[in-house]
């Protein structure tokens, strides 16, 4: 159980609040790349609107929504160049489709066209603008106060001979909620293996070997990059990789896990308290040089059925479903914690303590400022995953939400699962 | 018995420096095991978390005598 204002404390992240000021020290995904283009897109990031858009010469602009003329969203634009001649040849911006006005990635206003030539009132107008960088495939953002830190450079956006693809959702939910998921490994025991195999049950399908081995023993050591998850499934020891290794939950937003050559990262996004933009970031490692993918694709993953339920056939679904079904921002209050939340609870204070940190004026955890130790930032993560890792692949990869991706069967071909190829990615393994 | 705890008996000053846990920085979380009520606290002051056992029962166990 959890007082209302400490669980408002931690699960508020708008600007001015605790909370919001703690994860405003982060580099936030906001677009996949791919996406990013002359046409501005609307996005929500804690709490803030913004409009994201690519110019003509490739750089990435991210201003506040509304136009300071007369607030239209910037939405309603689109890149142009400038066409006054003081301005010829300088870099295209964005141009609002209401009054003409244009605005350059930084947020000066490069012409007012309703206002005589000699006027000097542009250079009075500035939108606010916010620092973007591109890695990975994906449009990193930063709200937060300056100095910035260094975009972290976590092993999987930056490795060499993988294949990546990124799938996404908007959730009606806290961000929260979705991390303490991350920090529950009883749930896959459960909802992935036992529930999961009622429905299979229900299909004729036989239930999964991967995920309902019975957990014996959890661990949850806070460290360097967040807190490290350890386990020991019936059959295994602590001299198993899931024991041994583990895998993190990189703070505050990410949880890494794979086994067999496929990695991810699970990123929760806070839209604003009650919604959140989750983002599967896949890397595909066979071994070997792989060919070079030209650009990194993204897909949405969908949340409901055609009858308006949500999807709960696969991992990825039933995760979902239990998120979004605790409500917008879980009661806390309301709660019963047994001796197996020990992680959920770790979790809510390292989020107390980190918030704590900030109000002290101090750098929260997983700051980087030296580019010596921001090169490449290696997570651990068990490779044996739950003690087999072609298993793991192959599970996850048609029962998790990569049975969206539109490249899931070049993967399948590329790791030699042949015998998966061709088949319904929704149909059960 | 419902397990949720009524107020009077919660953990309000850190059992480390002393300083209240009832603001709304104060880390105060509940879990029980078995019938045993648990409280974990974090504290900004100090800086300390502590974990807090209301027992349903005190239990001691003699050495080889």
């Amino acid at each position: 159980m959890l007082k209302p204002e400490l669980n408002r404390r931690l699960t508020q992240v708008g600007p001015g609040t605790p909370g919001g000021d703690l994860l405003r020290r982060y580099w936030w995904p906001i677009a996949p790349s791919v996406d990013v283009g002359p046409e501005p897109l609307e996005r929500r990031l804690l709490g803030e609107d913004l409009v994201l858009f690519r110019t003509r010469e490739g750089d990435v602009g991210l201003l506040e929504r509304q136009c300071p003329h007369r607030s239209t969203s910037l939405g309603l634009g689109y890149v142009d160049q400038p066409r006054t001649p003081e301005a010829a040849g300088s870099p295209s911006g964005l141009r609002c489709g209401y009054h003409g006005w244009l605005f350059g990635t930084d947020g000066r206003c490069l012409e007012q066209p309703g206002e005589s030539a000699d006027s000097t009132f542009k250079d009075r107008i500035r939108a606010q603008s916010y620092r973007v960088q591109e890695l990975g495939g994906l449009v990193f953002a930063y709200l937060g106060p300056e100095p910035a830190p260094l975009l972290p450079r976590y092993d999987l956006f930056v490795w060499d001979d993988v294949w990546r693809d990124i799938g996404h959702a908007e959730l009606p939910c806290n961000f929260l909620q979705i991390m303490e998921n991350s920090v529950d490994p009883h749930h896959v025991e459960w909802l992935h293996g036992r529930y999961d195999a009622f429905l299979r049950e229900l299909s004729g399908a036989p239930a999964s070997e991967v995920l309902t081995k019975k957990h014996l023993k959890v661990a949850f050591d806070v460290f360097e990059h967040g807190i490290l998850k350890r386990r020991v499934l019936e059959g295994q020891t602590e001299d198993d990789e899931d024991w041994k290794v583990g895998h993190p939950l990189v703070f505050p937003s990410m949880l890494r896990i794979g086994g067999g050559g496929l990695n991810f990262f699970q990123i929760r996004v806070p839209i604003d308290d009650e919604n959140t933009w989750h983002v599967w970031y896949q890397t595909y490692q066979p071994g070997g040089s792989v060919p070079p993918q030209e650009t990194v694709p993204a897909y949405e993953v969908p949340l409901y059925d055609s009858r308006g339920k949500l999807l709960r056939d696969y991992v990825d679904g039933q995760d979902i479903t239990a998120w979004v079904t605790q409500g917008r921002i879980t009661p806390r209050e309301r709660e019963h914690l047994g001796s197996s939340d020990v992680g959920v609870i770790a979790l809510r204070r390292l989020f107390a303590e980190q918030i704590d940190r900030v109000a002290a004026g101090e750098d929260p955890l997983c700051t980087y400022r030296d580019e010596t130790t921001n090169q490449v930032i290696t997570l651990p993560q068990e490779k044996e995953k739950f003690g087999g890792g072609d298993a793991f692949r192959r599970e996850f990869l048609l029962h998790g939400q990569t049975r969206y991706s539109p490249i899931l069967h070049d993967v399948l071909a590329l790791f030699g699962d042949h015998d998966l190829v061709g088949r319904r990615a929704v149909e059960p393994v | 018995m419902d397990v949720r705890s009524g107020g009077n008996t919660d953990v309000r000053w850190c059992p480390t420096c002393g300083s209240d846990l009832s603001g709304p920085a104060g880390f105060v979380t509940e879990y029980w095991k078995a019938k045993d009520r648990w409280f974990l606290t974090w504290c900004s002051r100090c800086r300390t978390t502590t974990q807090v056992c209301l027992p349903h029962r005190i239990t001691a166990t003699e050495p080889e005598h």
